[in-house]
This record gives structure tokens, C-alpha cells and sequence, in this order.
């Protein structure tokens, strides 16, 4: 039960951040976001 | 619209880097599953998997290998657990080193190289370690993975704030994913808990008579060149000890305390009856004073910080320029384990276990691990 609700917290932020990548105007921020949102892909995914 | 259009086009971009990134280090992290290859000896009886003992454990990444050696005369069974912490290489080392060479005579010798087969799966975040380290060989390098002290969180998550283990202590949370502070194991528990029970089951079901739990420490940790054992091992642990300092290896006793549950020193001996023994080698490659962490530092041993350390009196062993290598680390357990069953065949002849083909001490410091290996493919 609880690993489900770890998972939709996993999932909440990743797609907070895809929103984010989306509204993000500086090229740098985006790139930033690339780094969190792939560790956090991974997790979501169980690879790492 | 124009900025939209521009930001939504360079958004598209950075999202595939993202899925690049994903593939790249996803396929990585995904070799760590693989277990590298272990060639048993002409000794070997049989296979088995933990899940044997314990089903519930088939198809996790619990699950591991249990190799059987039995020999033709009735005698004593010894439990040799190695990996229990895959970041201590030289207890996994030391188990493959039985699986190739061995060939029991009387009793049985039942090997895990990799007990915690979870923990190989990933590395220890932040810590810069690499994912394998090479034991030169005459054949060339054999790669071997170096895991974490830990379960990998891909298959038990979360941790919660405290853990209180099945022996009853209180601990810090992550520590629920430590296979040795996880004993006696719980059978409808976390995996971790699983894995312990099914080490338990596997003493219970071959009646072993005498566990060693292959271990690790770092050279500023006070359990180092030890024995450490239930008191119903006392007997055994200090013949032993005489045994080893007559050789030359310089070690001591650590009675296991009766507060500090978990363990498999304590919980084996109270669970199960069984003479329980762990031992510790010094290890440079996961102390915290450590330089970069490095394939050769964990075959080679050698450190300049630690050195320094030792100048400066804050280790518990001698730490030259030479480091202390895989090769001498891996010649202690082997000692330990020949000075045990020296000493169960003293106390207790009928459970006596003698083994032919077990590398010398002397000899493995000498050539080095390598030349006792089975060439790599």
C-alpha cells in the first residue's frame, strides 16, 4: 500500500516536471530539468 | 505564440535527451542484474536455489544460488555465506574461491556466494564506487560485481523512519534493507526479511552444524580482524584463534553481544542452535576516509589517505604503503575457515567436515587470488 503511494508521489513530481520543462523559457532551466526528471523516470519505471 | 512555439520546440528537444538518457543509463543499471558466471568444482553434489528452501522467494531478485558439496564420509555441514554485504568483495570472493576448488571428503559444505543477490544489483548512491572491479587471473581479468551494503530499493521501497527487525530491535530505517540485521527473517515480510528466512530455513532443513558469515569493515571501524561468535562457539572461536595467530595472522575475539539483535552471529546461534561465526577482514574501499574509489583499490588495497590514517593513530589495523590487498583479505577467511573446522573437528569428531582442494593461506597471499580462479570466458 504504501509503495503505491510512494509511486504516486514518483509519478506527481514527474509530471510536474514535465509541465515545468514545457513552460520553461531559459534553455538552461529546461536542461536542469532533463537531470531531475530522468532520475526520477527511473524511478517510477523501478530501473534505479 | 512565436515564444510558445520556440519553447515548446526546444521542450520537444530536451524531452528526447531525456528518454536518451533514460535508455543509457537504464541499460547500465539493468547489466547489474546479471550475475556473473561461478564454476564449480568436480566436488559439487548440487545446485539449488534459496527458493528451494523457502518458495516464496522464487522469481525476486532474492532468490540465489546455493551450491551443495557433499562428501562420501558421514560428518559435520558447514554454511559458508559470503555477500551478505556486497560492498565487502573479499567475503563473495572467498565463497567462489570454495565453489571452484573444493572437494569435501567427510561432511557437507553448503556455499552462498551471493546471499544478499539484491544488494549486487545496484551500487551505494553518492559514493562513486565502480560497478565492477577485475581479479587478474593468468587468464586474463574476471570481473565481479561490487553491490551495496543494502537490498536495492528498486525491490523493496520505501524504507520507513524506524525499523524494528524480527529479533525486536530498533534501528535506523534504512537498516531494514541490511540482511544482517534482518535475522531470524520474517516469512510474510519485506524482502530482505524473506531472504534471512530463507537462510534460516536452509540451516534448518541440512541440519547444518556451523554458519560462517563472511564479512568486511573499514580500517577505522573497531570490529576488524575478528572473530566474532555466539557464546555457544566460545570453545571453537578461540582454537581457532590460536590456530590463526600461530600462523602468523594477527586477530581477535569479539564475543556477539546479547542486545544487539538481528545479526547472523546472534540469531543463528539462538534460532537455530548452530555454531555461529562472522568474520572480519579490513577494507580500505568502503571506509570513509578513503581517496577515489577504484578497481585497484579493491584488488590492490593501497590508499594514501589511509595510510596517513595509520601514521596518525586513528586505525584498528597497520595500514602501510602496501596497502592491504583483495589477495591477503581474501587468505584471512580462507585461514578462519580452515582454523574452524580444525577446531570443530577437536571438539565434536563426529561432526568433523575435512575438505581437500582448499586453497592455502600462504599460498593465495603469494600468487594472489587469480591463479585459483577458473579462467574467464
Amino acid at each position: 500500500m504504501i509503495r503505491i503511494f510512494y509511486h504516486l508521489i514518483v509519478l506527481y513530481l514527474s509530471l510536474h516536471l514535465l509541465w515545468h520543462l514545457f513552460r520553461e523559457k531559459k534553455a538552461w532551466s529546461q536542461a536542469g530539468t532533463v537531470l531531475v526528471l530522468t532520475l526520477f523516470l527511473l524511478r517510477l519505471f523501478l530501473v534505479k | 505564440m512565436k515564444a510558445f512555439k520556440r519553447t515548446g520546440l526546444s521542450a520537444a528537444f530536451f524531452l528526447s535527451m531525456t528518454a536518451v538518457l533514460c535508455f543509457f543509463s537504464g541499460r547500465s543499471f539493468q547489466t547489474m542484474h546479471r550475475p556473473e558466471p561461478v564454476y564449480p568444482s568436480a566436488g559439487l553434489t548440487a545446485r539449488h536455489q534459496l527458493s528451494d528452501y523457502f518458495p516464496p522467494l522464487s522469481k525476486t531478485h532474492g532468490d540465489t544460488e546455493v551450491y551443495i558439496f557433499r562428501g562420501a564420509e558421514k560428518g559435520g555441514n558447514l554454511l559458508v555465506l559470503g555477500g551478505t554485504h556486497p560492498n565487502e568483495p573479499a567475503g563473495m570472493i572467498t565463497s567462489v574461491l570454495l565453489v571452484e576448488n573444493i572437494r569435501p571428503k567427510r561432511g557437507s559444505v553448503f556455499v552462498v556466494p551471493r546471499a544478499n543477490a539484491s544488494g549486487f544489483s545496484h551500487s551505494d548512491p553518492q559514493e562513486g564506487n565502480p560497478q565492477r572491479f577485475a581479479v587478474p587471473t593468468p587468464a586474463g581479468p574476471r570481473l565481479f560485481r561490487l553491490g551495496s551494503r543494502l537490498t536495492n530499493p528498486v525491490d523493496q521501497w520505501p524504507d520507513p523512519a524506524i525499523y524494528i527487525n524480527p529479533a525486536g530491535q530498533t534501528l535506523s530505517g534504512n537498516e531494514v534493507r541490511n540482511l544482517n540485521r534482518c535475522y531470524p527473517g520474517r516469512a510474510d515480510g519485506l524482502l530482505t526479511e524473506k531472504i534471512a528466512f530463507g537462510i534460516m530455513e536452509l540451516i534448518r532443513s541440512e541440519h547444518i552444524d556451523i554458519g560462517v558469515d563472511l564479512h568486511e569493515s573499514a580500517p577505522e571501524y573497531p570490529v576488524i580482524n575478528a572473530i566474532v561468535f555466539h557464546e555457544n562457539s566460545a570453545e571453537m572461536a578461540a582454537l581457532a584463534l590460536l590456530e590463526l595467530q600461530a600462523e602468523g595472522f594477527d586477530i581477535r575475539l569479539e564475543a556477539s553481544p546479547v542486545n544487539l539483535r538481528g545479526l547472523s552471529h546472534r540469531e543463528w546461534g539462538d534460532h537455530a542452535g548452530i555454531k555461529a561465526i562472522l568474520l572480519e577482514t579490513p577494507n580500505a574501499s568502503h571506509g570513509r576516509l578513503k581517496g577515489k574509489p577504484s578497481s585497484s583499490l579493491i584488488v590492490d588495497g593501497k590508499d594514501k589517505f589511509y595510510t596517513k590514517a595509520a601514521r596518525l593513530g586513528w586505525l584498528f589495523v597497520p595500514y602501510g604503503e602496501e596497502g592491504i590487498p583483495l589477495a591477503q583479505r581474501v587468505a584471512r577467511h580462507l585461514a578462519g575457515v580452515k582454523a574452524l573446522l580444525g577446531a570443530l573437528a577437536e571438539i565434536a569428531p563426529e561432526k568433523a567436515v575435512e575438505v581437500e582442494g582448499l586453497p592455502a593461506a600462504a599460498e593465495v597471499q603469494k600468487k594472489g587470488v587469480g591463479p585459483f580462479l577458473h579462467p574467464p570466458h
